[in-house]
């Protein structure tokens, strides 16, 4: 069966640590979050959740008219349903984990000998990390060029 | 491959432009980050007018992931039950806003954070004439000066590689968009979920917490 994904607005509050970010008033299920305006619309599938979530006066299940208020990214029709599919996709992994370049290995060495690591280190290290020692499997073919 | 086994849940979130914008301002009046230093520096590299360039847009991921099980740091004792990490975009106003663009970023916790008080780290990302973004310096601000750093940039690209091919496919247009925060925004919504988990593992330095949740992509 397909799960269904929830949009809930709930709202958010200010940590006692005030230099940190406002989190969620209510402990928050697996899903996907959307931050507007000192509120956070909260998408996921976990309907026990939705449940303990709705039994707060507060929370509210986000309206169709009110999405179409929220502007994703400006000036790009984004669809809340692109969204959705960010929600089914938890659990899955990105793909760099388990890709180890050159750079990274020497860095890792030099960190644990204390020595720090200087601009042109940083560089270098960029350089070398197009050779992978480590995940070559893994490695994607990326190559982008801006201006189309 | 399924997500780590010591997570139990996780969350993705995007926050929006008025949100980042509220973020970037609390960010402003920590002296420790530098902001505006690094803005001015930033600016001034590109020979513009640092006065009148300011935040205009802005845009950011995080990740957050519930943790099985608590788990105890190995040097502090410090015990842990949620990892989270953010990062910031920000673009600039006026002609500064097509070439220069800031990121910002943290975790929580982070033995770092833990060891020594230090919180986030901000850069800058100066992009050649043309605005080609693909090939932007990071750069961050010590000692007065604007300095080279390891890229939060080039590794959260680089992780995006690995997004699948709609993502791919999304890049090359994304990345014309103009100023940074509307190239993210518009990653992330193709990207899905992996955008913020590749936000989280570019920050990720190898950490001993966030290296088996989130991975680990050296900048």
């Amino acid at each position: 069966m397909k799960a269904v994904v929830h949009w809930l607005a709930v709202p958010v509050v200010q940590r006692a640590e005030s230099d940190r970010p406002p989190v969620l008033k209510y402990e928050a299920p697996e899903g996907v979050v959307v931050r507007d305006r000192g509120t956070a619309y909260v998408g996921t599938t976990d309907e026990k959740a939705v449940e303990r979530l709705l039994a707060h006066p507060d929370v509210e299940t986000l309206s169709a008219e009110r999405k179409r208020r929220v502007e994703l990214v400006p000036g790009l029709p984004v669809p809340w349903e692109s969204l959705e599919h960010q929600v089914l996709s938890l659990g899955t992994d990105h793909g760099r984990r388990g890709v180890i370049g050159l750079g990274d290995v020497i860095s890792a060495l030099t960190r644990r000998a204390r020595i720090p690591e200087c601009g042109g280190c940083a560089r270098r290290r960029k350089g070398l990390n197009r050779i992978t020692v480590w995940g070559w499997w893994r490695r994607p073919a990326l190559h982008l060029q801006s201006g189309g | 491959m399924g997500r780590s086994l010591l997570v139990v849940r996780e969350r993705t979130a995007l926050l929006l432009q008025e949100d980042a914008l509220a973020q970037w301002r609390q960010l402003e009046n920590d002296p420790q980050l530098q902001l505006s230093e690094l803005l001015s520096a930033s600016a001034a590299s590109l020979a513009l007018d640092a006065q009148g360039v300011g935040i205009e847009t802005a845009f950011g991921l995080q990740y957050e992931a519930d943790l099985e099980r608590p788990v105890t740091h190995p040097e502090t004792g410090q015990s842990v039950s949620q990892y989270s990490a953010r990062m910031l975009f920000a673009g600039l106003s006026g002609p500064a806003g097509t070439r220069v663009g800031l990121i910002y970023g943290d975790s929580y916790p982070t033995a770092e954070a833990a060891a020594s008080g230090q919180g986030g780290q901000i850069r800058s990302l100066i992009a050649p004439e043309g605005g080609d973004w693909q090939r932007a310096e990071e750069h961050a601000f010590d000692q007065g000066n604007l300095v080279p750093a390891d890229g939060f940039w080039d590794a959260f690209k680089r992780c995006l590689g690995g997004c699948g091919s709609t993502c791919l496919a999304s890049l090359t247009g994304c990345l014309v968009l103009g100023a940074l925060p509307a190239i993210v925004g518009c990653l992330a919504a193709t990207c899905g979920a992996c955008a913020a988990k590749c936000a989280a593992c570019a920050l990720c330095d190898c950490g001993w917490l966030c290296r088996p949740i989130v991975g680990c992509c050296e900048q």
